[in-house]
């Protein structure tokens, strides 16, 4: 119960992961609500809609940083993971049980409150409220980001850790890269099914349904850029929260499902053999 | 018991150690010169970096062991879960049953009283002193020493010569210190070489003992130095060992 009590309290007061994870998003935020927001009408569906899709990619990029942080609790940890599983009582189960419920409780919190302060930042600017209509469904959603998230930064640090260290730069930032790529993809690009593959557009799509709490478009980029301009809502095609919700909980057990075994064969690698000079 | 079969171990491609047999059931002594593959070795036995051949704590192969909690050491590995002290101490009690009052006890002893300093922020001799600490208190059947009196000041080389003898039934002090190291005279000693593993023999025995190129009749114990061998003979001409103030002169033989 102790490393789990030592991982929430080390998350939770991490500058790294509040100025990456919050701060930083909240600017893009801001930026979605006061600076890009000039020529989308003043129709509330449209604008909740508008505001939806902001909260779901700033939340994915608020993921996607505090991925990148636990990659790097990772990294410094995994060095006396070899000696501690074989001589102490922690299992990978328990290391792993550990991150994923620090992850859980700082992306539930700062989750939270980035949704509350984009809330309240477009209401500000449309004048309208345009808070998040099913509190409930987008809390449960920020739960399955988070674990989502923590699998794939520590499958990513685990196999850094079990072929070489050199690859550390590159891989760490992984989940921020996959977050912007992905977060942008969903709102300019026509992704089709591959929304429900991609565990990032899976999270995005279902964030943004939960904030509006009625279907949305799957193909999100040609309502954004032929309808939202006009007012219309007009879309073919809504997403199915159910297959974004399964492609997300399959992702999560395959990552962990991989985790575990490479956790229980990691050796240790000196964290020097990532230095670049 | 530690039992060592035909271990090898490469790192980076390189041979550092070269099919060692041992059997250890007592606390032992281990000397060699830097990069001869102590440290090396200490980590296979401590699960940290794979092996060929086999290792055995207790009758468990080290590759397959799952959570054994009776080998403990003080490689600085072994303590990366933990940002400060007191992390150290309130992860490791939890994980390696260490009991809170014992580290508390030990740390106060030797004046260790800053908790609160984070691992990387400790001096060389405190960061020794915490592991061997964190090593010893839970009073683990076996203790691997990686240079326990390195970077400490005298009065605390003492106080760690004093808990190696109290704690800790089986296991390997790893040190370059003869004066630390000739207080354990009864203790069976091994020395590495270029990778091979050569002894035991007692430390006292040892601390008689001068050395000899070639081989001498009665020797206590034969080295192998690239093509050349050495004796460590108790009658011999040359500086005894116990004279030499520091081991590392009888590593430029």
């Amino acid at each position: 119960m102790r490393l789990i009590i030592y991982m929430i309290k080390r998350l939770l007061l991490s500058k790294t992961i509040w100025g990456w994870g919050f701060a930083f998003v909240i600017f893009w935020a801001a930026m979605g609500a006061f600076l890009l927001s000039s020529d989308v009408p003043k129709l509330q569906d449209v604008d909740y809609m508008y505001t939806a899709s902001w909260a779901g990619t700033v939340i994915i990029f608020s993921l996607g940083a505090i991925g990148t942080s636990i990659t790097y609790v990772v990294t410094y940890q995994s060095g006396g993971l070899p000696h501690m599983l074989r001589f102490s009582k922690l299992t990978p189960q328990y290391y792993l049980l550990s991150i994923y419920l620090g992850a859980l409780v700082v992306i539930s919190v700062i989750g939270l409150i980035t949704l509350s302060i984009v809330g309240a930042m477009f209401s500000a600017h449309f004048g309208i409220p345009l808070y998040p209509r099913n509190m409930f469904a987008e809390t449960g959603e920020i739960l399955l980001a988070a674990l989502l998230m923590t699998s794939l930064s520590l499958l990513l640090n685990v196999a850094i850790v079990k072929i070489s260290r050199k690859a550390q730069n590159l891989i760490s930032f992984v989940p921020l890269l996959l977050s912007f790529l992905f977060g942008y993809g969903y709102i300019y690009l026509n992704l089709g099914n591959l929304t429900y593959l991609s565990p990032y557009t899976a999270i995005d799509s279902l964030l943004i349904q939960g904030y509006v709490n009625h279907p949305i478009p799957l193909d999100l980029s040609a309502f954004v850029i032929s309808n939202l301009n006009n007012g219309q809502l007009n879309y073919l095609g809504s997403l199915n929260p159910i297959y974004a919700v399964l492609s997300a909980m399959m992702w999560f057990l395959l990552f962990t499902a991989i985790s575990i075994p490479l956790v229980r064969s990691l050796y240790y690698r000196p964290l020097e053999e990532s230095r670049i000079a | 018991m530690i039992e060592l079969d035909n271990v090898s171990i490469n790192l980076n491609k390189v041979s550092i150690i070269r099919d060692v047999t041992a059997k250890i059931d007592s606390k032992v002594i281990l000397l060699g010169p830097n990069g001869s593959g102590k440290t090396t070795l200490l980590k296979a036995i401590a699960g940290i970096i794979p092996y060929m051949g086999s290792i055995r704590v207790n009758g468990n192969e080290v590759k397959r062991a799952r959570n054994l909690n009776l080998l403990s050491t003080n490689l600085p590995e072994a303590y990366s879960l933990g940002r400060t002290v007191e992390d150290v101490i309130y992860l490791y009690q939890e994980l390696k049953s260490i009991p809170e009052s014992n580290v508390k006890e030990l740390l106060r002893s030797v004046g260790f009283n800053d908790l609160k300093k984070e691992i990387y922020g400790l001096s060389a001799g405190q960061g020794v002193i915490l592991r061997t600490v964190m090593a010893l208190a839970s009073d683990p059947q076996v203790v691997l020493l990686d240079e326990p009196f390195e970077n400490v000041d005298a009065a605390k080389k003492f106080k760690i010569v004093q808990w190696l003898k109290e704690y800790g039934k089986e296991g390997i002090i790893v040190t370059h210190e003869i004066d630390m190291a000739a207080m354990f005279k009864e203790s069976p000693t091994f020395m590495i070489l270029e990778g091979r593993l050569y002894g035991p023999v007692s430390m006292g025995g040892l601390m008689e003992c001068s050395i000899e190129e070639g081989s001498h009749p009665g020797s206590l114990m034969e080295v192998q130095v690239g093509n050349r061998k050495f004796s460590f003979v108790k009658e011999g001409k040359g500086k005894k060992m116990k004279d030499m103030v520091i081991l590392d002169r009888i590593y430029n033989i």
